[in-house]
C-alpha cells in the first residue's frame, strides 16, 4: 500500500513509500519511468517522503511507523543512508524540509505528540530540538511557512527578518503555528476549527503578497483555508468544502494558487480562489481519464 | 499511555462517532460495590478534552438514578432532530428496565432527560446494542433468554427475533452484524445464536463441539459479514475463537493469550486488524485476529493495574483511544499510540485492597499465574489503519500532479493495486492557447499579423489603440503612421488647408469685388514698396558683409529670403525712386541703423514700435543670435497659444512642451515629438510625456501609447501594471506579456539588438508568466521567456525548467543559481576535527567526490576536467564552512567560535596571521580571498565552485553570511557583516547575487601584469554559461606576476564597493586556509613559493572537418563585427555570441546534432557567404520552428544575434 508519492524539485524524479517498508525512486522524465532505487531501512510502514532542495543535492527524507526518520543521499547513483534519527517514541507521521534558506532543517511530527526539528550543519553533525506534547495523542502533519517574508514583493526594501515558522496538525483537532524565538520553538497560534483529527496541513507557497494561507484537512471531512492578512495575528478560517469522506491530504501547486484535495473516497479535486475570494472547485481528477497522461506502475514489491 | 481517569465503578459507553465533542457516559455498575458501600446510583456524562492538561475528566452532566446498570449504549439516532442533537443514551438496568435518555438535556442539566422507560424484561438487562444501519433499532437482552427489538421511534411494542432460545438463560451479549442489518448475534452462557430478523428465527448456533468454551461475549468482524469472534469467560479455556459462519463447524483460529477468563472484547471498527480483550488475569491485550499466527498475535499490551478490567471499548470517534473499566473503581482512557513505556505501575488507587488485606478481586497475592508481561511493547506493533494514508495527490513542478490511491479492502485477499498516476494539470486552457498563439507569432516573425489579429479582437478602445500603436512599429515610416493614428494626417491636413483657403475666398467673394481689389492694391502697394525696398537693401547688405554675418548663416538667411520672396511672389520690386528718411521717427532711426549695418539697433527700434515683421526680417539678416533674441521678444509680446507653439517649435524646446503642455492635448504634444524630435531625444520626450500622463486621473492609460512610441519597455510594463486591476490574474498577465513581447521585438528590430530584461517589475512579470506557463506544463515555452534575462528570480526558474526538461546533459544549460552544499555523512566528523585533514584526503576519495560532483552537475564537465588536471583540488569538506550552525541554534557566536577554532586550528591560524591587515581597516570584513589573493596556490578562480558557481552564485545568505564567523575569531569582524548575511536579502529574493568578485581578483592583486580577468567576464555574468575559453585560461594562469612580497596588507579599498555587501558570500576554502597556515609557519618559503604548474587546458576533440566551415565562418563574422564596431554594448553581445557558439562547436565535436539541424546550419553559412543575412535569418526561423528546441536552444539565439549584428553592421564575409 502506497502512502506517499512525491516529485523532486525539478519534477524529474519520483519517490514513493509503502507499507512494505520500502521506498522507491523512479526517474519519470519525459514520460518514461525507470526504477532507480529500492531503499530498505525502515522496519515498518513508511508514511511519508520528502525531497530537499537541490542546494543540498536533493536529499530524500522518509519517516515511518518504526519511529524513525531516515535521510538518504545519492552518491554516484547509489542511494545510502546519510542520517537516521530515532528520537520519537511512536510512529513518525509527517516530515517536511524547511525552506532551504533556513539551512538544512527537517520537521517531524509523531504520534507520541511531539514534534522534532532536526538540523544539520552539513558537515555530518546533526542537532535535534523537540517540542514535547505539541499535540495530545499525536501530530499528523507538519508544513513549513515560506522563507520569503510575506509581502516582500510590495515592500522590497523592508529589512524584515524572516522568522522560521511551521504549522502542525494533530489528533487534538488543533492546528498550531510554531515560531522559532531565540533558538526556542514556541507556540504562536492555536487554530480551532476542526472537530476531528487534523489529517494534513499545508502552508501555501508565498506569492509575494502580504497574506499567508494555510490549508488544513481533517477526519471531519472538511477542508479549511486559514488566512492571515499579514497585519494582525489572527487567522481567518474559511471552510472550503465539506466532503463525503475523510480528507487525507492537501497539496498546493508550486505557484500556490491551486489546492489539490485528496479524500478517502479516492477522489481528488482541485480548488482555486476566485478574484472575489471564494474557493471554487475547478476539476475532479479521475483516475485514468482526461488529464491523466502518464500512468506509472510501481513494480511489485518483494 | 493513560490519558484520563474517572474514579467510578461504572459501566460506560462512548458517545457515537458522529457526536462532537467526545463524551463518555458512566452509569453506576450493578452487582458491584465500592469501598464506601454506597448504594446510590447515578448516570454521569464526562467530556473527553485532550487539550486540557491533567488526568481528571470533567462531569458535563449527571442525574441520580434509582437503579444501577449492567450496560449502556449511546446511539446516534435522532441526531438530526433538534430535540435530540446528541442522539439517545440507553441503559439496561438491574431492575429489568431499559431507560432511554436524551443526553443533550443531560448535558445542559435540563429537567426530564428521560425519554422512555421500557419495562418489558423480567430480569436485569445485561445486553444492549444499536443497529448500525437502522439506528432506531435497539436490541436488548435480559434474563430468561428474553430478546427484544425496540424501535426508538415507537417503542411501545417491541419485536422478538424469534422464539426464545432454549434452555432459558441470561443473555450476556447481543450484537448486530456490522455488514448485514438484519442479522443479530446473541450469547447465552456457553452458546451463541445468530438470528435473521427477516425470517424471525435463529439461523445458526455457533458452538464448538471439540472444546468446551463458555462463550460469554461475541463481536462481529467490522468488515467481513460472516466472521465473528466469541470470547470465553471460563478460566479453563480463556480463549477467543474466531469463526466464519460459512464454515461453522470449527473456529478459524483461536487466540490464546489470556490466563484467565475473558471479561470483554472489542473489535475496532476503524481497523479490523485490532481486537481488544481484557480478562481476569488483569491483562488488556490487543490482538491482530487476521494475522497468520494460529494462536493469534498480540500487537499490544496495555500497562494495567492489578485489578480486573471488566470492560474495554474503542472510542468510536478517536481511533487509538480506548476506555478500560476496572473493578478497583477506575475508568481509564488510554491511547494505544502513546509514548510512555509500559510499566507495571503501582496501583494508582487501592481503595478496596487498602480496606481488605485479602482482596477478593485482586490476583495480587493469590494468583499463581501472575507473571510479568512479555517484551514491553510501547506502541502497537502493527501500524493501525487510521495512520496509513490511503490516497494522496501532491503537486510537482510543472503542474504535474502525482496521485496514488489504494483499492478499498473489499477483499482482503486481493493484492493491493500499486499505481501512481502522474497527470498534467491544465487549469488555464485559455492562457495556454493564447500563449501558443503568441509564441508562434514570435517565432515566425508574424508580428504584423498578430497585431492585426489583436486589433480585430480587442474589446475596448484603449486596447485597440495600444495594438494599433504596436503594429506601427513593424511598418515603414512609423512616425508618420503614428501621426495618422493620433489624427494628424498629411493628406487630411492638405485637404483642410485647401478647404480653409477656399472658404476665405468664398467669404471675400461676398464683398464688393472692386472695392476689395482696390484696398488690396493699396495695401499691397504699401507693403510691397517697403518690403521690396528693404529686400533689395538687405540683399546688398548681406552680400556686402559676408564675413561679419558668419559664413553659414548668410546662406541660410538668403535662402530664407528667397523663400519669403518666392512666397510673396513679388517679382517686381517698386520702381519708385528710393528715398532714405533719416528723421528721428522710427523709420528714420531704422534707416540710419541700417545704413550703419547696426541690425541690432534697427531691430530694437522695430520691436519698440511693434513692427514685428520688420524686426524679424532684419534679425534674419543680423545673424542667428539676433534672430533668436528677436524671436524671443516676439514671443514675449505675443502670448497667444499659437505663438507659444510656434515659439516652442522654433526654439526646439520640446522638452518643455512635454513638461508643460495641457495633458488634454497630449496627442498634440506627442505629435510634435513625432514630427520634430530627433531619434536620440525622441524616447526621452515620449517618456516625459508618459510620466506626466500616468499621474493624470483619467488620461493615465494614454501613457502606454507614449511608451509604445518610445519603445520604452520597462515603463510600459509599469504603466500597464498599474492600469490593470487584477494584475495577478493569468489573463491580464497574458495581455501584458503579449504587448511586452511584441514591443520588445519591435525595439529589437529597430535597434538591431536584443534588449536585456533589466527592470524589476518586468522581470517579475515575466517570471510569474513563465511560472504560470510552467505550472500548466508548458515548460518549453516558459523557458523561452526567460532566455535573455539576468534577473535572479528568472534564473532560478530557468535552471529549474532546464533541468525539468531533462536538458541537464546538454551543454549550455544555465549554471545552478545556487551553490550546492554537499552534506557530509556522519563519519566525516572525525575528519573535520583533525586539523587540516581535509586537504590531505586520499586521492581516491577526492576523485570520488569529484565524480560525485560531476554526477550532480554534468553540464559543467569542462570545469571538472580542468580541475582534474590541476594540481590542487577543493575538498568537499569545505562545505561545513558554508554554513554556520550558530545561526540555527541561536547560540551566541562567542560560545561556539572558540570551539570551532580549536577544531580547526588551520583556519584560525590563517586568519590570525592576517589580523593586522584586517583590523587596521574598518572595512576589513571583505572576503578571505580578497585578503590573500596573491598566493598562487589559492588563486580563487581555480576553485570550480567559486568560479562558475560560488562567486556568481547566490548562496542562501543564512549560512554564507555566517561563514566568516566560523573561520575567524569573532572580534575580527564587524558584527554588521554577520548580521547582514543573516538578513534575508529581500530585494534579491532568497539568493543574494554576488557581484562576480572573481573579476576583481586578477585586477586587484596581480595588477596589470596579468591580463585583466574582468574583461573576460562581463559584470553580472554569473548566469551566463561558463566561459570556457582555453586560451584565456592559459594566459591567465601562466602569467601570474612573480610575487615578491606578501600582500597581506592589500588595501581593502581596492575591493569594489559592491563587494562589501556580498563579501560574506565568499566561499571559504579550507585548503586555502591550510596553505595559509603552512605559509604562516614557514614564511620564508612562502615568499619564494613558486607558482604551481598551470593546469593544462582540456584539449577538445577537433570539429569534424566537414563542419569546420561552420566554425570558420562564424568566427570570421564575429571578428569582422568586433573590428567594425566600437559600441561596447555590441561588443558585449558578441562575446555572448561567442560563448553560445562555443556550445555549438561542442555539439559538433560530440556529433550530437541531428542531420536537419546540421543542414540548417550549413544553409545559414551559405547565406552568410552570399551576404544574404535575410535568408540566414529565415533559415534560423525555420530551424526554430522545426522543433528540436532542446537540441538547439543553447546556441541558436547566438546565431541569430550574430546574423542580426552582422546585418546591422553590414559586415561582409567571403
Amino acid at each position: 500500500m502506497i502512502h506517499d508519492a512525491q516529485m523532486d524539485y525539478y519534477g524529474t524524479k519520483l519517490a514513493t513509500c509503502s507499507s512494505d517498508r520500502s521506498l522507491k525512486i523512479f526517474d519519470v522524465q519525459s514520460g518514461q519511468q525507470t526504477l532507480l532505487a529500492d531503499l530498505r531501512g525502515h522496519e515498518g510502514p513508511v508514511w511519508q517522503v520528502a525531497w530537499s532542495h537541490p542546494i543540498y543535492n536533493s536529499l530524500l527524507a522518509s519517516c515511518g511507523y518504526d519511529r524513525r526518520v531516515i535521510i538518504w543521499k545519492e552518491t554516484n547513483g547509489i542511494w545510502s543512508k546519510l542520517h537516521e534519527c530515532s528520537n520519537h517514541d511512536s510512529s513518525v507521521n509527517s516530515i517536511c524540509w524547511a525552506p532551504h534558506e533556513f539551512g538544512l532543517m527537517l520537521a517531524c511530527g509523531s504520534s507520541d505528540g511531539s514534534i522534532s526539528i532536526v538540523s544539520s550543519t552539513c558537515d555530518g553533525t546533526w542537532e535535534m530540538k523537540k517540542i514535547n506534547n505539541a499535540h495530545t495523542i499525536g501530530c499528523n502533519a507538519v508544513s513549513w511557512g515560506p522563507a520569503i517574508h510575506p509581502g516582500a514583493l510590495l515592500e522590497p526594501s523592508g529589512g524584515h527578518k524572516t522568522v522560521k515558522k511551521f504549522v502542525s496538525g494533530g489528533c487534538d483537532n488543533l492546528i498550531k503555528i510554531w515560531r522559532e524565538d531565540d533558538g526556542q520553538w514556541v507556540e504562536e497560534q492555536k487554530l480551532e476549527g476542526h472537530s476531528d483529527w487534523v489529517r494534513d496541513v499545508a502552508w501555501a507557497p508565498s506569492v509575494g503578497l502580504p497574506k499567508s494561507v494555510i490549508a488544513s484537512c481533517s477526519q471531519d471531512c472538511r477542508v479549511i483555508i486559514w488566512m492571515n492578512d499579514g497585519k494582525s495575528g489572527s487567522w481567518e478560517p474559511q471552510i472550503l468544502h465539506k466532503f463525503n469522506d475523510v480528507v487525507w491530504h492537501v497539496s498546493w501547486s508550486i505557484t500556490g494558487n491551486i489546492l489539490a484535495v485528496s479524500g478517502g473516497d479516492n477522489k481528488v479535486s482541485m480548488w482555486k480562489e476566485t478574484l472575489d475570494g471564494r474557493w471554487v472547485c475547478i476539476s475532479d481528477v479521475n483516475r485514468g481519464q482526461g488529464q491523466v497522461k502518464e500512468a506509472l506502475t510501481e513494480a511489485t514489491a518483494s | 499511555m493513560k490519558l484520563k481517569e474517572i474514579d467510578r465503578t461504572a459501566n460506560i459507553t462512548w458517545s457515537p462517532a458522529e457526536q462532537y465533542p467526545v463524551y463518555l457516559a458512566a452509569g453506576t455498575a450493578a452487582q458491584q460495590l465500592d469501598a464506601t458501600f454506597s448504594t446510590s446510583a447515578a448516570l454521569e456524562i464526562y467530556k473527553l478534552d485532550l487539550s486540557e492538561p491533567g488526568i481528571k475528566m470533567r462531569v458535563s452532566g449527571s442525574i441520580t438514578t434509582d437503579c444501577r446498570f449492567h450496560k449502556l449504549v449511546w446511539g446516534c439516532h435522532g441526531m438530526e432532530d433538534p430535540e435530540t442533537p446528541s442522539g439517545y443514551l440507553v441503559g439496561g438496568a438491574d431492575n429489568g428496565n431499559v431507560f432511554v435518555w436524551n443526553p443533550a438535556k443531560l448535558l445542559e442539566n435540563q429537567a426530564d432527560p428521560l425519554v422512555y422507560k421500557l419495562s418489558k424484561h423480567t430480569g436485569a438487562v445485561a445486553a444492549l446494542d444499536v443497529n448500525p444501519f437502522q439506528t432506531n433499532l435497539l436490541a436488548s437482552g435480559g434474563s430468561e433468554s428474553e430478546i427484544f427489538i425496540w424501535d426508538l421511534n415507537n417503542p411501545t411494542t417491541p419485536m422478538t427475533p424469534g422464539s426464545k432460545s432454549q434452555p432459558p438463560d441470561d443473555v450476556t451479549c447481543i450484537a448486530w452484524n456490522r455488514q448485514v442489518q438484519h442479522i443479530l448475534a446473541s450469547t447465552y452462557a456457553g452458546r451463541c445464536v445468530v438470528w435473521d430478523l427477516r425470517k424471525n428465527e435463529p439461523i445458526i448456533k455457533v458452538s464448538d463441539s471439540m472444546s468446551r468454551i463458555k462463550c460469554k461475549l461475541s463481536a462481529w468482524h467490522p468488515d467481513v459479514a460472516t466472521q465473528m469472534c466469541l470470547a470465553s469467560e471460563d478460566d479453563h479455556s480463556p480463549v477467543i475463537q474466531l469463526w466464519d459462519l460459512r464454515f461453522a463447524t470449527s473456529p478459524l483460529k483461536t487466540l490464546e493469550g489470556h490466563q484467565r477468563g475473558i471479561l470483554s472484547v472489542a473489535w475496532c471498527s476503524r481497523d479490523p486488524d485490532l481486537l481488544l480483550s481484557c480478562g481476569k488475569d488483569n491483562r488488556i491485550l490487543c490482538w491482530n485476529p487476521n494475522s497468520q499466527a494460529q494462536t493469534g498475535e498480540v500487537v499490544y499490551e496495555l500497562p494495567t493495574s492489578h485489578q480486573w478490567t471488566f470492560d474495554v471499548q474503542w472510542c468510536p470517534r478517536n481511533p487509538g483511544v480506548i476506555s478500560a473499566s476496572s473493578f478497583d473503581g477506575h475508568i481509564s482512557v488510554y491511547t494505544l499510540m502513546g509514548s510512555a513505556p509500559p510499566q507495571r505501575r503501582r496501583r494508582t488507587s487501592s481503595n478496596i485492597s487498602d480496606s481488605f488485606q485479602n482482596d477478593p478481586f485482586s490476583q495480587q497475592s493469590s494468583a499463581p499465574i501472575q507473571e510479568e508481561p512479555p517484551a514491553e511493547v510501547a506502541v502497537l506493533s502493527k501500524a493501525p489503519k487510521w495512520l496509513s494514508r490511503p490516497v494522496g495527490a501532491s503537486f510537482g513542478f510543472g503542474g504535474k500532479l502525482v496521485c496514488f490511491e489504494n483499492s478499498k479492502p473489499g477483499n482482503p485477499q486481493q493484492a493491493d493495486e500499486r499505481l501512481v498516476y502522474i497527470s498534467q494539470v491544465v487549469t488555464e486552457t485559455e492562457l495556454v492557447s493564447r500563449s501558443n498563439q503568441l509564441e508562434q507569432a514570435l517565432s515566425n516573425g508574424q508580428y504584423n499579423e498578430f497585431c492585426s489579429l489583436k486589433i480585430a479582437n480587442s474589446q475596448d478602445e484603449l486596447e485597440q489603440h495600444i495594438w494599433n500603436f504596436l503594429k506601427v512599429h513593424f511598418e515603414t515610416e512609423p512616425r508618420s503612421k503614428y501621426l495618422q493614428l493620433l489624427g494628424f494626417d498629411e493628406a487630411e491636413l492638405m485637404k483642410k488647408v485647401t478647404q480653409a483657403m477656399q472658404c476665405e475666398q468664398d467669404a471675400s467673394a461676398g464683398v464688393d469685388a472692386s472695392e476689395l481689389a482696390q484696398k488690396m492694391a493699396l495695401l499691397n502697394g504699401k507693403v510691397c514698396s517697403f518690403v521690396g525696398s528693404s529686400l533689395l537693401f538687405v540683399f546688398q547688405v548681406s552680400t556686402l558683409l559676408p564675413a561679419e554675418a558668419g559664413d553659414g548663416n548668410i546662406g541660410n538667411g538668403s535662402s530664407a529670403f528667397d523663400q519669403i520672396a518666392g512666397l510673396q511672389d513679388y517679382s517686381e520690386p517698386s520702381k519708385s525712386p528710393l528715398s532714405f528718411t533719416v528723421g528721428e521717427d522710427c523709420d528714420g532711426l531704422v534707416t540710419q541703423a541700417l545704413l550703419m549695418a547696426d541690425f541690432q539697433s534697427a531691430v530694437d527700434v522695430c520691436l519698440h514700435s511693434n513692427k514685428m515683421a520688420e524686426a524679424i526680417i532684419l534679425a534674419i539678416a543680423g545673424g542667428p543670435e539676433l534672430l533668436e533674441r528677436t524671436q524671443k521678444a516676439f514671443f514675449q509680446k505675443n502670448k497667444g497659444s499659437l505663438s507659444r507653439i510656434i515659439s516652442l517649435v522654433v526654439t526646439r524646446d520640446f522638452e518643455s512642451v512635454m513638461q508643460t503642455c495641457d495633458l488634454e492635448n497630449w496627442k498634440e504634444a506627442l505629435a510634435m515629438a513625432l514630427t520634430y524630435a530627433k531619434a536620440d531625444e525622441f524616447t526621452q520626450l515620449c517618456e516625459t510625456l508618459g510620466q506626466r500622463l500616468e499621474q493624470h486621473p483619467t488620461l493615465a492609460a494614454n501613457a502606454c501609447l507614449c511608451y509604445i512610441c518610445a519603445g520604452s519597455l520597462p515603463q510600459l510594463v509599469t504603466c500597464l501594471d498599474t492600469l490593470t486591476q487584477h494584475s495577478g490574474s493569468p489573463d491580464t498577465l497574458q495581455d501584458l506579456v503579449e504587448k511586452v513581447m511584441i514591443l520588445q521585438k519591435a525595439v529589437e528590430l529597430r535597434d538591431g539588438q536584443t534588449q536585456q530584461v533589466s527592470s524589476d517589475i518586468l522581470a517579475q512579470k515575466l517570471s510569474s508568466y513563465a511560472g504560470l506557463l510552467a505550472g500548466q506544463g508548458n515548460l518549453n515555452i516558459a523557458l523561452m521567456y526567460l532566455s535573455n534575462s539576468t534577473e535572479m528570480s528568472l534564473a532560478i526558474l530557468r535552471e529549474r525548467l532546464f533541468c525539468a526538461l531533462g536538458q541537464r546533459a546538454t551543454a549550455g544549460s544555465p549554471p545552478k543559481p545556487f551553490q550546492v552544499v554537499d552534506v557530509q555523512p556522519e563519519r566525516a566528523v572525525s575528519q573535520q576535527v583533525a586539523p587540516a585533514a581535509a586537504p590531505r584526503q586520499p586521492q581516491q576519495q577526492r576523485q570520488q567526490q569529484q565524480q560525485q560532483r560531476q554526477q550532480q552537475q554534468p553540464m559543467s564537465n569542462q570545469f571538472y576536467q580542468t580541475q582534474a588536471n590541476s594540481t590542487f583540488e577543493t575538498t568537499t569538506t569545505s562545505s561545513s564552512t558554508y554554513y554556520n550552525p550558530n545561526q540555527y541554534t541561536g547560540q551566541s557566536m562567542g560560545q561556539t567560535a572558540p570551539t570551532f577554532s580549536s577544531q580547526q586550528p588551520a583556519v584560525s591560524a590563517a586568519s590570525y596571521g592576517h589580523t593586522p591587515a584586517t583590523t587596521s581597516s574598518g572595512r576589513a570584513r571583505g572576503p578571505l580571498g580578497q585578503k590573500y589573493p596573491s598566493y598562487p596556490q589559492t588563486t580563487a578562480p581555480y576553485d570550480p565552485y567559486s568560479t562558475p558557481y560560488a562567486q556568481p552564485g547566490y548562496t542562501p545568505n543564512s549560512y554564507s553570511g555566517g561563514q566568516p564567523t566560523t573561520s575567524q575569531p569573532a572580534q575580527m569582524y564587524d558584527p554588521t557583516s554577520a548580521s547582514t548575511g543573516l538578513q534575508p536579502m529581500s530585494s534579491g529574493g532568497p539568493y543574494a547575487p554576488a557581484a562576480a568578485p572573481s573579476g576583481h581578483y586578477g585586477s586587484a592583486t596581480n595588477g596589470p601584469a596579468v591580463p585583466s580577468y574582468q574583461e573576460n567576464r562581463p559584470a553580472g555574468s554569473w548566469n551566463d554559461p561558463p566561459i570556457l575559453k582555453e586560451k584565456k585560461k592559459e594566459v591567465k594562469y601562466e602569467a601570474p606576476a612573480p610575487i615578491t612580497q606578501p600582500v597581506f596588507g592589500v588595501p581593502t579599498e581596492q575591493a569594489p564597493p559592491d563587494m562589501t555587501n556580498y563579501g560574506a558570500n565568499q566561499m571559504y576554502n579550507p585548503q586555502q586556509a591550510y596553505q595559509q597556515q603552512q605559509q604562516q609557519q614557514q614564511p620564508q618559503q612562502v615568499r619564494v613559493a613558486p607558482s604551481p604548474a598551470p593546469p593544462k587546458p582540456v584539449v577538445k576533440a577537433p570539429i569534424p572537418p566537414e563542419h569546420q566551415v561552420l566554425e570558420d565562418i562564424f568566427s570570421k563574422v564575429v571578428n569582422q563585427c568586433l573590428h567594425t564596431t566600437n559600441n561596447p554594448q555590441i561588443k558585449r553581445k558578441l562575446e555572448d555570441v561567442l560563448r553560445k557558439l562555443e556550445l555549438l562547436y561542442d555539439k559538433l565535436r560530440e556529433q550530437s546534432l541531428s542531420p536537419n539541424v546540421i543542414v540548417g546550419l550549413h544553409q545559414i553559412i551559405q547565406a552568410i557567404q552570399q551576404y544574404d543575412y535575410q535568408t540566414g535569418l529565415a533559415c534560423h526561423t525555420q530551424m526554430i520552428s522545426q522543433g528540436n528546441f532542446s537540441e538547439i536552444c543553447s546556441f541558436m539565439p547566438g546565431v541569430k544575434m550574430l546574423l542580426q549584428t552582422a546585418m546591422q553592421l553590414q559586415v561582409y564575409v567571403q
